[in-house]
């Protein structure tokens, strides 16, 4: 096997077949917006091209069918998730070959075990509420996003609604409602240039997978062992965010990189130390061991297949120091014996990949990252604002973060240490322990529980 | 590298958390400003305002649908833009409003009105701003979930 500082090109190269489904997808992005109600030939030509690249594989037949039926105006809600399910299945793939080049680059071992998951029977009222949503689907991909309007939008608060009562649905509910928000915040286009863009027939392809097939949960066991968090990111529209911590778990020998998820209903005013005070109050200890750099001891803490932990802060304690380069050396490239879960089969979507990766040799200049495998860009559009300023990212001699996918490789820093004399009294930051330790100057969700108590019961 | 079109686009953060006491909820939807401003005298009462794209047409009423006993510029009408002001920068909210001139962060409320000369004042209740309000104020109250949420990784503050 060659030595991965020669095989750097695994992270700047696109690997086989890449750039095809990529060309597919863009065809398909342009019929999303100009709307599959009034496609053009030019638009039909690439709708068809899209068919041809999945010819004799298992969804062929049925793309040739959704195609056919576009051709003669027949807008049925099959051939609609026969191109969400084509879209899915191209950036699947993407995922698949993109993992595995990187993994090549980085000499790591895949685990190659796929997923076990538990199904689950899909309760009835549920059915009603995403069929509801499916139907809300259709109808923006048959009037396209470049003529939404108030009218097309609207009608779907009262579903939204429903689906927002469901925890068993917070998938669906949460994207649907950042979707819905983000197209009511970007209407009327007026006289703006608008250009169409890759996003929102991706967040529609997958809002109408996950609402024709609600995603099984992957299979559990129990883990007893200390976790060494090395930061968490925030991702968040205005009314949900979720808080993903990663670590390292270890038990005896075994390294497993693990996340556990926080989240949380809430509205745009809460952000920053507003928000991370309703993560505190959920679980102190996990808060704690971020603001203060210490590691963890869980016992018999639910450990799902794909590495997520389903947190329960009783079952945890606070453990000694972190250390940092005791992560370092189960994440940095070459690292050949820590599992790295595999997602859920559904869950393959290039913007979901995020590989932990210790870079012990890392270098910032003017938005590039050097490190012993490469030269990579900063995940911009994947780092939160402020979780890092400049002048941290010029100091750092070394970081743990995440290898992104966001039509390249890019990397979210989660932990910066500066390393030898320069380090001074606080040479480790981790991304979120500042805001997370930030005292919140006001109560904006107190202040909002009052209100609504007074005024949603009156109504009621 | 050969440029890809890219999946995650940041979500536009919050510039300032707004005064959420005087100005409970601000919004750009649907082609207007809207919002709810609370009233100095009745805690049960609060004042509902919006200002429309591309016209500049506003209104502001009581959740009653009484008209503002104040006519033009009350103080609910330009406390709410002030607010969307602070809340999405001044920029933005000019840009959403389609009002002529130069956008620039230091613009105020009162300016932002005077860049509509021809503005009319809405008559009638204003189109679903209380319910909408009312949809807000579920959300502190909803119950979340603990297993992991991949569709989140497309929703990044910046
Ligand atoms: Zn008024």
């Amino acid at each position: 096997m060659k030595k991965t500082s020669e095989n750097s090109e695994g992270l700047t190269q696109l690997p086989a077949g890449v750039l095809e489904a990529e060309q597919a997808l863009d065809a398909l992005d342009e019929a999303f917006w100009v709307g599959f109600g009034r496609l053009g030939a030019e638009q039909l030509k690439g709708v068809e091209a899209l068919q041809q690249a999945f010819g004799a594989s298992a969804l062929g037949p049925r793309m040739a069918d959704a195609v056919a039926g576009i051709r003669r105006s027949e807008f049925a809600e099959t051939h609609f998730v026969t191109f969400a399910a084509g879209r899915t299945a191209l950036q699947g793939a993407e995922h698949d070959a993109l993992l595995a080049s990187a993994f090549e680059a980085l000499g790591w071992t895949a685990t190659e075990a796929s997923v076990e998951t538990n199904l689950q029977a899909t309760a009835s009222h549920h059915e009603v509420y995403l069929e509801a949503a499916r139907q809300w689907l259709l109808e923006l991909a048959i009037v396209g996003f470049f003529q939404l309007t108030p009218e097309v939008l609207l009608p779907f608060q009262a579903t939204l609604e429903k689906l927002q009562g469901e925890p068993k649905l917070a998938r669906q509910a949460a994207l649907l409602t950042g979707f819905y928000e983000e197209m009511l915040a970007a209407i009327p286009f007026g006289s703006k240039a608008t250009v169409q863009n890759r996003r929102w027939p991706d967040l529609w392809a997958r809002a109408m997978i996950i609402c024709t097939k609600v995603p099984p949960p992957a299979a559990v066991s129990a883990f007893t062992g200390q976790i060494h968090l090395f930061g968490v990111e925030v991702r968040e529209h205005g009314f949900y965010a979720s808080a993903v911590f990663h670590g390292i778990a270890l038990r005896g020998a075994e390294a497993i990189a693990v996340r556990v998820t926080l989240s949380t209903w809430k509205v745009d005013v809460v952000f920053g130390s507003e928000l991370w005070k309703l993560f505190a109050a959920r679980a102190p200890t996990l808060v704690k061991a971020l603001t203060d750099g210490l590691a963890l001891t869980v016992d018999a803490l639910p450990l799902a297949e794909t590495g997520d932990m389903a947190w329960d802060d009783a079952k945890a304690a606070l453990a000694g120091k972190l250390d940092l380069d005791a992560i370092g050396a189960h994440l940095a490239p070459g690292a050949q014996t820590t599992r790295r879960a595999p997602p859920l089969p559904l869950d393959r979507h290039p913007a979901f990949l995020a590989l932990p990766i210790y870079m012990g040799d890392f270098q910032y200049k003017d938005g590039q990252i050097s490190f012993g495998a490469g030269t990579i860009p900063l995940a911009e559009a994947q780092t939160p604002a402020g979780d890092f300023d400049v002048d941290l990212l010029v100091a750092a001699s070394a970081a743990v973060g995440l290898l992104r996918f966001n039509g390249g490789w890019a990397f979210q820093p989660l932990a910066l240490l500066k390393k030898g004399k320069s380090a001074g009294k606080k040479p480790l930051t981790l991304a979120g322990a500042a805001a997370a330790s930030a005292k919140s100057k006001v109560d904006a969700v107190g202040i909002l529980q009052a209100k609504a108590s007074r005024l949603l019961r009156r109504k009621a | 590298m050969t440029e890809l079109r890219q999946s995650v686009l940041k979500t536009p953060a919050p510039k300032k958390l707004r005064n959420v006491k005087e100005v409970p909820f601000v919004e750009l939807y649907g082609g207007r400003v809207q919002g709810v401003v609370r009233s100095g005298s009745d805690e049960d009462r609060v004042y509902v305002c919006f200002v429309e794209a591309g016209t500049g047409n506003h209104a502001c009423n009581t959740n009653n649908n009484r008209p503002c006993s104040q006519n033009y510029f009350c103080k609910h009408r330009l406390g709410m833009l002030s607010e969307a002001m602070e809340h999405y920068g001044a920029e933005r909210v000019a840009r959403y409003l389609n009002a002529p001139g130069e956008y620039t962060s230091e613009l105020s409320s009162s300016e932002l009105f005077a860049r509509f000369p021809n503005a009319q004042i809405f008559r009638g209740s204003a189109p679903n701003v209380f319910s909408r309000f009312l949809s807000y104020l579920r959300y502190v109250e909803l119950q979340a979930s603990l297993d992991p949420m991949p569709e989140m990784s497309w929703f990044i503050a910046g």
